[in-house]
């Protein structure tokens, strides 16, 4: 019975030796065959720590420097909100007096929409009336209609055709036209045809002044 | 080939599993909080820039107010100035009374008005009004209609002539409003106060002042807490 354990340990011992021998092969020859491979994964995982470190300093860094701007504009938005609460405590005591400002604003938009209303006729009858003078002599106007849209009819007449002629010339000068966004002939006229010694050549325009500013 | 990698590489996994694990929950609050603290800063940036906005109007509230309290002799007579250009209700004394002192001033004579129901409105009452004069007083009369007489007075269509004399007729335009008054920025420059001063150089200023006291409703919605 000794003699059979004896022998037992032994054949155990054996497939022991043989299997650790085996193993031993078997790890020599792939880290002999494989090494590049495992430096590399092993370099990649080196990368990952160094990542690892490094964006966990990023984080701490980023969120400390957001912390420090919010902090910042928390302060400035309290700061605001002081100023904010002194002046409404300020105005409590202003009521009545931006009350009347505020009676005189709406009061003077009103006046101003009103104004719009008028046709103004005396500044744009008065701008007629000199460039009509600093044209000719000759040009006589005879009326002048105006509405609040600035649009205008105007007659002028003149007591020889040469003086027409020459009007002509200067109505079709930039001189002239500056003042009008648009402006046409509506007609032409001879006064006084019947009588052959006062005749009057007329003529009469339809035009749009450009606004002038009073 | 992969099946003699997989060993070490489950290896090396298991050495840096702690790497890689912070390097997943770093990422991840690196991302919750950057978001989080943008959304946070970009909000508290858009409450800033509006309590900005707020301080700078109420600063100028209070500027404004301060320097009309400093000239409230002028403040009232500004009032007054606009309350009679444009009285809260219609006031068919004044325009009379407007309607004469034109005449006094210019020399045009006016000779009849008629009241224009068709083409009034609620705020704008059209009279018809027909009147003498030379040339020279109805030019008068178009130079100072308009706050001359006291009243605001327009006219959208004018016909002259150089040469026009006798019956003349031109349809004008008297307003009244009641006027609210305005809450919240108000915008009482330097510019409306020089053409208030404007405007008070053309009006009647004697008419102004000679009247009663101005009794303009300045009510106002009072709050009785500032915040």
């Amino acid at each position: 019975m000794p003699n059979n354990c004896h022998i037992l340990s032994r054949q155990l011992e054996l497939i022991c030796v043989n299997a650790s021998t085996h193993i031993m092969r078997t790890k020599k020859i792939n880290l002999l065959t494989d090494r590049g491979d495992y430096h590399r994964y092993e370099k990649i995982f080196y990368w990952i720590r160094i990542a690892t470190i490094a964006l966990a300093v990023i984080t701490v860094l980023v969120v400390s420097v957001f912390f420090i701007m919010l902090s910042v504009q928390n302060s400035r938005i309290e700061s605001l909100l002081q100023q904010k609460k002194q002046l409404l405590l300020s105005l409590q005591d202003k009521n009545d007096v931006e009350a009347k400002i505020g009676f005189i604003q709406n009061k003077y938009n009103s006046l101003k929409d009103f104004m719009k209303d008028d046709a103004h006729s005396l500044p744009y009858y008065n701008l007629l009336q000199s460039a009509l003078s600093s044209s000719t002599e000759s040009a006589a106007l005879k009326s002048f209609q105006i509405s609040k849209t600035r649009d205008v009819t105007f007659v002028v007449s003149f007591l020889s055709i040469e003086q027409l002629l020459s009007f002509f010339k200067f109505v079709e000068s930039e001189d002239f036209l500056k003042y009008f966004e648009k402006i046409s002939l509506k007609s032409f006229s001879i006064a006084g045809a019947s009588q052959s010694t006062n005749l009057k050549y007329e003529l009469s325009f339809n035009a749009r002044f450009l606004e002038i500013n009073e | 080939m992969n099946k003699h990698l997989k060993p070490y590489i489950i290896s090396l996994i298991k050495e840096n599993l702690t790497y890689i694990s912070i390097l997943f929950v770093i990422l991840f609050l690196l991302m919750v909080s950057v978001s989080v603290l943008l959304s946070k800063y970009s909000f508290n940036s858009i409450k800033e820039n509006d309590l900005v906005k707020e301080v700078a109007d109420l600063n100028k509230r209070v500027e404004t107010a301060s320097s009309a309290m400093a000239d409230s002799q002028n403040l009232q007579q500004n009032i007054k100035l606009l309350d009679k250009l444009i009285p809260g209700t219609e006031d068919f004394f004044s325009i009379i009374y407007a309607l004469e002192n034109l005449s006094r001033k210019s020399g045009f004579q006016i000779t009849a008005y008629s009241v224009d129901m068709k083409n009034s409105k609620v705020n704008k009452l059209q009279i018809s009004i027909s009147g003498s004069g030379d040339n020279e007083s109805f030019i008068k009369f178009l130079k100072d209609y308009n706050f001359g007489g006291g009243r605001l007075i327009t006219s959208d269509n004018i016909e002259l002539s150089p040469k026009q004399s006798g019956n003349i007729k031109i349809d004008l335009a008297f307003y009244s409003k009641k006027t609210e008054v305005a809450n919240g920025t108000l915008n009482f420059n330097k510019n409306l106060l020089d053409e208030l001063t404007k405007l008070k150089q053309k009006v009647d200023l004697s008419y102004v002042e000679a009247s009663e006291e101005a009794s303009v409703d300045l009510s106002y919605p009072k709050n009785t807490s500032p915040f």
